[in-house]
């Protein structure tokens, strides 16, 4: 979700660039996008008032529609609310987490499933956004297996007694079946979409997709939204807004 | 059943358009830019730049010397009509070829001369546009000499004898085309257009979420939040 404000590849290509280790709820915590992201975790609340939902899984149609960014200041705001949080990069194909932590991508998840580190060496802690981590580590040809290992069940069973909240964070549903694997261990699914991105023929694809798998969807997020897009929410913003 | 088929996003306000246009007023920008350069260096490199020179001849109306100042109107109207088509002639603009050496063909010579006359008076206007201004000088000077030296010496053409008079002489030939600001404008304005056509068929394409009543009628499940674009700070 965060994008420099102005840049030539921007104008040409009209893309994001991205800049993972922006957590903008930490650095800008009087911002109206980190209320933005205070009322999702007040949402999620209400939707797991009975403390069943640990092992939240993220995903979304298509790449880049804001998941790493989501799921890394929800991370850290609910670690700052005191509760223990495991983030756990399951984008074994593309994987970004390392870069919100701005750590390399080694001494990951792949690498604890082969059995050369233990689970000890796999988790990381940062102390800058103050909570756990697992990064995906070596990249590895047999995505499906690795998902599909008995080992990695049995690690996220370890984690759900050891954390409050085990955060997933997944490839899109679209391109890969990951996804649908993945929701297997997970008790919910957030589903991330973001404003003007993929066509709604898509999403409802990839809803109807997780839907028919049997997957908990506990909500959709709507990311990337332009407050300046006059749809709607505007009045809002200069209310809020305090630094603009 | 989390499918809704009402699409109430149909319709299509004046805000819509105005925030439609503001969200790619630098895609729009940048049309108009772009085409108002390619119009520019259009008519500042590409075209070559014309010259226009003219001049007067008039015609002699012959009149009945026993009734004072009548004369037939309407052949002189004739007349007039006939040396406009006379002067660009074969006839003449051979005459000219020859006279000043040129390398043009007489349809060449034709789509750059224009000689014109009015209603209201027997002068008769000849104008040359070439881009060498010095040529577009001596071509209408002598396509001139030459119509009056053939309507003379011609038995052929007898009703004209005696009938051209020439009243002025042309001079360097004056800067007709192209009109660079014109082209710029126009650039302007088609650079503008396109891109305002453009941004809409691009909005037309885009058939995704826009607003997140879309996706609450869309799908039966609840929306948790909405989460800004936001920018990095520049001091990161």
């Amino acid at each position: 979700m965060a994008k420099k404000k102005f840049s030539i590849e921007k104008l040409i290509n009209g893309e994001r660039v991205e800049k993972y280790d922006y957590l903008i709820t930490k650095y800008d915590p009087l911002s109206f996008v980190t209320e933005s992201f205070q009322k999702v975790i007040i949402n999620l609340e209400y939707a797991n008032v009975d403390k069943n939902l640990k092992v939240i899984q993220f995903t979304s149609t298509l790449p880049s529609e804001g998941k790493s960014t989501f799921v890394s200041n929800l991370s850290y705001l609910m670690g700052q609310k005191g509760q223990k949080v495991i983030l756990l990069d399951l984008d074994l194909r593309k994987p970004k987490m390392n870069r919100v932590f701005n750590v390399p991508n080694k001494n990951g998840l792949t690498d604890y499933l082969a059995g050369k580190i233990t689970l000890d060496e796999a988790i990381n802690h940062s102390d800058d956004i103050g909570i756990d981590f697992i990064n995906a580590g070596e990249k590895t040809t047999s995505v499906i297996n690795v998902l599909e290992a008995k080992k990695l069940k049995e690690l996220i069973a370890q984690l759900r007694e050891i954390y409050d909240y085990v955060l997933l964070d997944t490839p899109p549903v679209i391109s890969v079946s990951d996804a649908l694997y993945i929701s297997k261990l997970a008790d919910g699914v957030i589903f991330i979409v973001a404003q003007g991105k993929a066509k709604k023929v898509l999403v409802k694809d990839a809803i109807k997709t997780l839907k028919e798998y049997g997957v908990n969807i506990l909500g959709i997020v709507f990311t990337q939204f332009d407050m300046k897009s006059g749809y709607g929410y505007g009045q809002d913003y200069s209310y809020y807004s305090d630094d603009e | 059943m989390y499918e809704q088929n009402l699409e109430p996003e149909n319709e299509i306000s004046l805000l819509d358009l105005y925030v439609i246009l503001r969200r790619n007023i630098v895609l729009i920008l940048a049309f108009t830019t772009l085409i108002a350069m390619i119009a520019a260096a259009y008519a500042f490199f590409v075209v070559d730049e014309t010259y226009a020179s003219n001049a007067d001849v008039m015609v002699q109306v012959q009149t009945d010397p026993n009734i004072d100042g009548s004369y037939d109107y309407n052949t002189a109207q004739k007349l007039l009509a006939t040396i406009v088509e006379f002067m660009s002639k074969d006839v003449v603009l051979d005459e000219v070829i020859r006279d000043l050496d040129l390398s043009y063909t007489t349809t060449q010579l034709k789509n750059n001369l224009t000689v014109t006359s009015s209603n209201t008076s027997f002068f008769i206007n000849i104008k040359y546009v070439d881009k060498d201004p010095r040529l577009a000088k001596e071509i209408v000077d002598s396509v001139i000499n030459q119509s009056i030296l053939v309507a003379n010496g011609n038995d052929a053409f007898s009703t004209l004898k005696n009938k051209i008079t020439r009243t002025s002489f042309a001079d360097m030939g004056v800067y007709e085309a192209p009109n660079k600001p014109l082209y710029v404008a126009i650039g302007i304005i088609l650079g503008g257009i396109v891109g305002v056509g453009f941004v809409f068929i691009k909005e037309l394409m885009n058939n995704s979420y826009r607003t997140k009543e879309q996706l609450e009628q869309a799908f039966d499940i609840q929306v948790m939040g909405t989460i800004p674009e936001f920018e990095v700070k520049e001091d990161f």
